[in-house]
């Protein structure tokens, strides 16, 4: 290999005219010597070149950087320097500040700028912003509602909850008719359900699912996902009698036989994603069906009425069900969104700049608000306020 | 760089990815179809470059190193995956073939060593001198980019003397240095 080395080299040298008099001798041996060498030139390869400004180095950087040290250090060991009130990091960010951009930083160079503006006074009303909990209402089939949440126990005819999840019983033989429940939650909440299938879904902040109480025997098993975004963990047609199972939504119809997967379909959002973790799912919309591979994700796209399949981590899709926030290479608004439904807060871009900002980071759902904006403020942010649950970026 | 196994330093590992990373993925991009999985697969590259303990002697074991590693995570891509179309099985081929490897590794340090001189010229000289090492004529050149050929002569003959002066300082000295 150490001949292919010098050989180019040389390629280029003599292509330039600038060939000593033993490189030329040199050239010519190894171009006998190694046949393949004869029709390498420098007028083909000229394309490559230009294609190398293609390649997004800073972000590639960025990626390897976060990546290498996640695999020696654990992320949430970072946050947990971060256990005091928010007005003592402000000295404590400088400090930890450098050991912090590798878990949330921005993804161009110009990060730099802001570290040394840590010290700016930040405006906070602390009151009662909170990460969010487990809570949900559920509406009955005759329309009464109760609401679900941590430490109420609920018991009905058909299901029963601890506050955290509702469980319905196995499906009653000779169902002939549907009988439907809503679970809804709110902003700044999340839960759980199992379904009388024996199909478990996960719900986040936001979100309303619609199904049965039971299902019919044997024939298709069809929930809906009226908005918002859920995880479901599909028990096998095989386990009830080949009945299929299908999520429904205002646009789409994914129908599935048993596998896991993710859909996100907010109402504030002009997308639709379907992520799938394992199996096999067929997505119809309008009447044309695509199917999507395992760690495939389908991007309905509202406005232009498009479907597009593309492979993702599917980890960092998924990872809000288990209590974690991933983000890859996310701008801040989509960022943003996200924090906004589970503190149920309002975010405000006073910087409009940094809209469009991307971020590669790990953060714990249990965090306080404060800790997150703090990390931001570190690293990218230059300040913030938080008036009357607004959250102003500035 | 030093013959002790150990760690590499993140600004050593900075250095290598600087001079290599663009290389590689273009090296990858000849197997794989998704320019967002070669990438991916030659991030892995540099992320495995520093969690192991590694010894490189010098620049030329590590860049063998670096192309070697890139082959053999094309060919498991390819191998694992399910579906074997036409492509993938003329691809694998290509992998196997030694000589074809040697082939491309040359076509791709050219590209690298062109790239890193020319991407010190300012914009319109880079343009002028990719369309001259193509083989364009001056005026082919003027009127590819809308100017005068006076001007093309002119910046041509500049950018030339800035390239030639990249490579005339690699001696010949260093390659018999490395075969001993």
């Amino acid at each position: 290999m150490k001949d292919v080395f010098y050989l180019s080299g040389l390629i280029i040298k003599e292509k330039l005219g600038v060939l000593t008099d033993l490189e030329k001798a040199d050239l010519k041996r190894l171009r006998l010597k190694h046949s393949f060498s004869q029709d390498v030139k420098v007028e083909d390869l000229i394309n490559r070149v230009t294609s190398y400004s293609e390649i997004n180095k800073v972000k590639a950087w960025a990626t390897i950087e976060a990546n290498s040290r996640k695999a020696r250090q654990k992320p949430k060991l970072v946050f947990k320097l971060f256990n005091r009130r928010w007005y003592e990091y402000a000295t404590a960010a400088v400090l930890t500040g450098v050991i912090i951009t590798a878990y949330f930083f921005r993804d161009d160079s110009l990060f730099n700028k802001v570290i040394d503006d840590v010290d700016s006074q930040t405006i906070v009303n602390i009151n009662t912003i909170e990460p969010g909990t487990d809570k949900a209402i559920l509406t009955l089939g005759d329309g009464s509602q109760i609401a679900l949440e941590k430490g109420e126990s609920l018991k009905t005819q058909n299901a029963s909850s601890n506050g955290e999840e509702i469980i319905y019983k196995a499906n009653q033989r000779n169902t002939k008719e549907l009988v439907y429940n809503y679970l809804t939650i709110p902003r700044g909440g999340q839960f759980h359900i199992i379904l009388s299938d024996g199909t478990k879904v996960w719900l986040n902040s936001e979100s309303q699912l619609k199904y049965p109480v039971n299902f019919i025997d044997g024939e298709t098993r069809q929930v809906e996902l009226v908005y918002g975004e859920a995880y479901f963990d599909v028990s096998p047609s095989s386990e009830n009698k080949g009945a299929k199972f299908k999520v429904k939504n205002a646009l789409q119809e994914v129908e599935v036989l048993g596998t896991e997967f993710n859909i996100k379909a907010y109402k504030d959002e002009t997308n639709i994603y379907t992520t799938l973790v394992e199996g096999k799912v067929t997505i119809d919309y309008k009447g044309e069906k695509r199917y999507l591979k395992s760690t495939e994700q389908s991007n309905l796209d509202i406005v232009k009425k498009s479907v597009t399949i593309r492979k993702v981590d599917v980890k960092s899709e998924i990872s809000w069900k288990d209590g974690i926030f991933s983000f890859r290479d996310r701008q801040l608004k989509d960022i943003m969104k996200v924090i906004s439904r589970w503190y149920d807060v309002d975010v405000a871009f006073e910087n409009k700049e940094l809209e469009s900002v991307e971020f590669i980071g790990i953060l714990d759902k249990r965090q306080s608000i404060e800790e997150i904006l703090s990390i931001m403020k570190s690293t990218s942010i230059n300040n913030y306020e938080i008036k009357d649950h607004v959250i102003i970026l500035k | 760089m030093t013959n002790n196994s150990k760690i590499l330093p993140k600004n050593e590992i900075k250095q290598i990815f600087d001079r290599y990373y663009e290389t590689l993925v273009q090296y990858v991009s000849r197997f794989i179809g998704l320019k967002g999985e070669c990438e991916d697969l030659v991030q892995d590259i540099f992320i495995d470059l520093w969690e192991k303990e590694n010894i490189f002697s010098n620049e030329v074991v590590l860049k063998a190193y670096l192309y070697k590693t890139a082959r053999n995570k094309c060919y498991n891509v390819l191998k694992h995956n399910k579906v074997k179309d036409n492509y993938a099985t003329n691809k694998i081929k290509i992998l196997e073939d030694d000589s074809l490897f040697l082939k491309q590794i040359l076509e791709e340090e050219v590209v690298r060593q062109l790239h890193k001189a020319i991407n010190l010229l300012p914009q319109r000289k880079q343009e002028i001198i990719k369309l001259s090492l193509k083989g364009l004529r001056n005026n082919e050149i003027a009127d590819t980019l809308g100017i005068k050929v006076q001007t093309v002569k002119t910046l041509k003959s500049q950018s030339y003397k800035i390239l030639r002066e990249q490579f005339i300082e690699f001696d010949t000295l260093i390659y018999f240095l490395l075969m001993c």
